[in-house]
């Protein structure tokens, strides 16, 4: 008796650390078919309903009794194109992957819905997706083509399978986005410097920050340039980045780079990776650098930056927006700059591109209308994205004014060209600015930033007073981000793409993260002086041999494959 | 025909059984089947029976892994020393809190020990990088007034798994007294009454009615977690941890949820999942009969 029991208590205890990935079974659908989706619909001869499974981002916001299932884009789309789109599941991270998982686990695809680029890449070779091309060609608007094949088709291109378009990417950021370098104007006049235009001016810069009390309290309490821990990582970790300095010795520690006779090769075990870190281990060495940024990570870094303890960093252009609109929220003589980034050699120093598919929009290839995914795309534009947009169409189906609630978080397969919608605003703020045209000529929502900034330059430009003014002036305005990017790295051709976006290859599933542990080690420790600067080429044979050659192949592969069609 | 007697006086009891019987089944014995991923390669898109059944393949695969054994490792020695610390100091601190007279200040020291447990480590990590900063934070300027040199807890992977052990001790200690006061609360007041007869002081007490007392429940509660020898607390490392720790405080859940980010692996997972499980289930054994050998006690 007594042995029987226990053994049924150790078979328990087997069993319930193995239900894990039972328990995502009992998933209900995030919303149910709201009650007045069938009025309009009905009348139409053709009318017809696709499912829908839609990975959001968590922070929806709806009016009254709006949901996923009834708001004002699905209620065009029943109205004007006849089709019901009935959202089977809506749940934000990995409470949709979980979901997704599942159904796929249990052949129970709906008609429509949102992949992460590996799980498209499987149901697509599984044969699961309908073949889109056709229905894309007939169907997309011109709109609708420009603004997804706005980078000369690349992104779209990694949607088809040996020339069959399976899947539309969520389109990313293509070339508008990469490290700037931020400082703090304050600190600079109050040290009498100059902002650095070489690493050794940014050296002495540092320097100048960490030891010359920038911040006049008599202590010597501020770090003389500011990282983050995450160094193996092409998710944007800002601020903080180490992609920026990096970029001074012409390597990236996660970039794949294609060089001038097409081979594509892992930026991370680059000579210039080795300089950067020798250079970043002395800078340690001196005192420059906090050491305990390896267990800083983005929003702890942050804080330093807005309580005033770091006075220049490598960011995005998005960091108006972030900790330091916080800093100069804090302390009213706090003022920062993004200037480009600087160069250790004599030629110029490239910021590296990202392009980041977080999804596909697919079709089940049992849908009997793989129309309805394009038809529904084509919408948005019409309404948004268009140049005839009026601002009470706006007002309708983008966001609300009374309330802010932002209707076009919940359109189905939005594709934002925010870069050239970036550009096209930015160029008219300026001339608004310089005169050459009115506030009344330009688009609506470019007239609201303007007028933001209008007010903060009239005002005396005082970011503490006015720290809204301020983030809009720093982003877009003539001074702002958007001006670096466009007017140096574009201008001057210096941004730099990573090539590689596709699925994780074979041997990435396998070997990529045992290289990523690697890749990391070695790095944080060269830099903490733990290890030399020269255990580097150690670490090259042997990211090497673990499989990073045959990764390094399998990139060259999916790139010649991927986009055989567009250079021909 | 007696037999068939005793069969009907209990069918009733067994029908009021079958529902229990009849979940169990279906929650804890069917899933059962989810095992056999542990050997196959399994690819979500076929169902549970046309996977392509590879043996030991993935384990094979996962103890080739450059560095998994110095993962175990360091998954075992994390987990050991929470294990012993989170059997000895909830006692230690039930038997304090067991001597509080005062009512009310009894329950505020309680409630304040059981508040941690409720603290999430996502929360709990951002509060431990400022209190253990070697640079400003409350640990070291204690230890620098104190005469003594920083100490980098988060940074140095030769104080980091203690760190670890340390925090997570702190974080479980109010929670870890509940079973052990309401033990005390079980022990029969006649015991006090006669030991103070004979003449014995509030130590003496605890250490030949309190601790006596309580004996058999310290017991139970260390054969049953000796089966989380390889539970180092994912939550806490992955928290906490950071590349330049990776190797004294890399655990095997840590270094599986990295392989699981770049493709969601269920057969990996499950063959993690199992190798853990069979291994509890030894030392459960173990551990149940080292108890009753040396004590006579018995759960079963």
């Amino acid at each position: 008796m007594k042995t029987r029991i226990l053994k049924g208590v150790a078979a328990a205890t087997i069993a319930a650390s193995l239900v894990g990935c039972g328990q995502s079974a009992g998933n209900t659908p995030a919303s149910s078919p709201g009650a007045g989706t069938s009025s309009g619909a009905a009348g139409r001869e053709d009318a017809y309903t696709v499912t829908y499974m839609h990975k959001t981002n968590g922070d929806e916001k709806f009016l009254g009794n709006d949901s996923f299932n009834d708001n004002v884009w699905t209620r065009y789309y029943r109205d004007s194109l006849g089709i019901t789109l009935d959202y089977k599941v809506a749940a934000a991270g990995d409470d949709y992957d979980q979901k997704m998982s599942m159904a796929i686990a249990s052949n129970s695809l709906p008609d429509i819905m949102d992949l992460s680029p590996s799980q498209f890449q499987d149901l697509a070779a599984a044969g699961k997706l309908a073949d889109l091309s056709q229905v894309y060609e007939d169907n997309a608007s011109d709109l609708l083509k420009q603004t997804i094949e706005v980078d000369g088709g690349v992104q779209l291109a990694s949607g088809k399978i040996d020339g069959k378009l399976y899947g539309i990417p969520q389109l990313a950021a293509a070339d508008g986005t990469g490290d700037l370098l931020w400082i703090r104007t304050d600190w600079l006049k109050a040290l009498n410097l100059e902002a650095p235009t070489t690493m050794d001016e940014l050296l002495d810069v540092a320097k100048a920050f960490r030891f010359n009390d920038p911040d006049g309290d008599g202590a010597e309490d501020t770090w003389g340039i500011g990282f983050q821990k995450d160094i193996v990582t092409e998710s944007g970790a800002s601020p903080g980045s180490f992609d920026g300095f990096f970029a001074a010795y012409g390597a990236y520690p996660r970039a794949w780079i294609k060089d001038d006779s097409g081979k594509i090769s892992y930026s991370g075990i680059m000579p210039g990776a080795k300089q950067a870190l020798a250079q970043l281990s002395q800078m340690y060495k001196d005192g420059l650098i906090d050491p305990e940024f390896g267990v800083k990570d983005a929003t702890k870094l942050g804080e330093d930056i807005a309580s005033g303890k770091v006075g220049m960093f490598y960011g995005n252009e998005g960091i108006p927006w972030g900790a330091t609109k916080s800093c100069v929220e804090n302390d009213p003589n706090a003022d920062w700059q993004c200037y480009p980034i600087v160069s250790a050699t004599d030629k110029p120093a490239k910021p590296a591109t990202y392009v980041r598919i977080s999804r596909y929009f697919a079709v089940n290839a049992n849908c009997k209308h793989p129309e309805a995914l394009i038809k529904i795309a084509n919408a948005f534009q019409d309404k948004i994205n268009s140049l005839d947009s009026t601002e009470e169409t706006l007002n309708t189906f983008g966001v609300d004014p009374k309330t802010g609630v932002n209707f076009a978080a919940v359109a189905a397969f939005g594709m934002d060209p925010a870069i050239q919608k970036c550009n096209t605003y930015y160029a008219e703020i300026k001339a608004t600015l310089d005169g050459e045209t009115t506030v009344d000529k330009i688009h609506p929502e470019a007239a609201r930033y303007y007028k933001a900034i209008k007010q903060f330059i009239d005002n005396g430009m005082n970011g503490h007073d006015d720290p809204v003014g301020w983030n809009y002036y720093k982003f877009i305005g003539p001074e702002g981000s958007w001006n670096t990017i466009i007017n140096d790295y574009k201008a001057n051709d210096k941004l730099v793409s990573s090539v590689f976006f596709g699925a994780p290859t074979p041997t990435m599933k396998s070997n990529l993260s045992s290289l990523d542990k690697l890749e990391a080690e070695t790095y944080v420790n060269t830099i903490m002086g733990t290890s030399d600067p020269s255990a580097f080429d150690g670490f090259v044979d042997q990211w090497k041999q673990l499989g990073g050659d045959q990764i390094t192949t399998e990139v060259n592969n999916w790139y010649n494959t991927t986009f055989a069609d567009l250079s021909k | 025909m007696k037999k068939n007697n005793w069969f009907k006086k209990e069918l009733f009891f067994h029908a009021l059984l079958l529902p229990a019987a009849v979940i169990v089944i279906i929650f804890k014995y069917i899933p059962y089947l989810g095992i056999t991923m542990a050997f196959e390669r399994y690819d979500p898109l076929k169902g549970l029976f046309d996977q392509q059944w590879i043996g030991f393949e993935n384990y094979r695969y996962l103890f080739s892994l450059p560095g998994f054994k110095s993962v175990i490792w360091n998954t075992i020695f994390i987990a050991v020393m929470k294990l012993i610390g989170n059997l000895i100091f909830p006692v230690i601190i039930a038997l304090l809190i067991n001597e509080i007279l005062h009512p009310l200040y009894k329950k505020t020291v309680q409630t304040v020990l059981y508040l941690p447990h409720f603290i999430s480590w996502a929360a709990l990590a951002g509060i431990f990088i400022d209190i253990l900063s070697p640079t400003g934070g409350l640990v070291n300027k204690l230890i620098t007034s104190l005469g003594g040199n920083p100490v980098f807890f988060l940074g140095d992977p030769k104080v980091f798994p203690y760190t670890l052990a340390v925090t997570d001790i702190w974080k479980e200690l109010g929670w870890g007294t509940i079973v052990y006061l309401s033990a005390i609360t079980a022990i029969n007041p006649e015991y006090y009454e006669a030991a103070k007869m004979d003449g014995a002081n509030r130590f003496q007490q605890i250490l030949h009615v309190t601790i006596p007392g309580i004996l058999p429940m310290i017991l139970l509660m260390m054969v049953l977690s000796v089966g989380n020898v390889l539970q180092a607390g994912f939550e806490q490392v992955f928290n906490l941890y950071s590349p330049q720790v990776y190797s004294t405080g890399d655990i095997i859940d840590t270094y599986v949820y990295r392989i699981g980010l770049v493709q969601a692996r269920f057969d990996l997972a499950t063959a993690v999942g199992l190798f853990k499980s069979v291994i509890s289930f030894v030392l459960i054994v173990l551990g149940y009969k080292i108890a009753d050998k040396f004590t006579g006690y018995k759960v079963f």
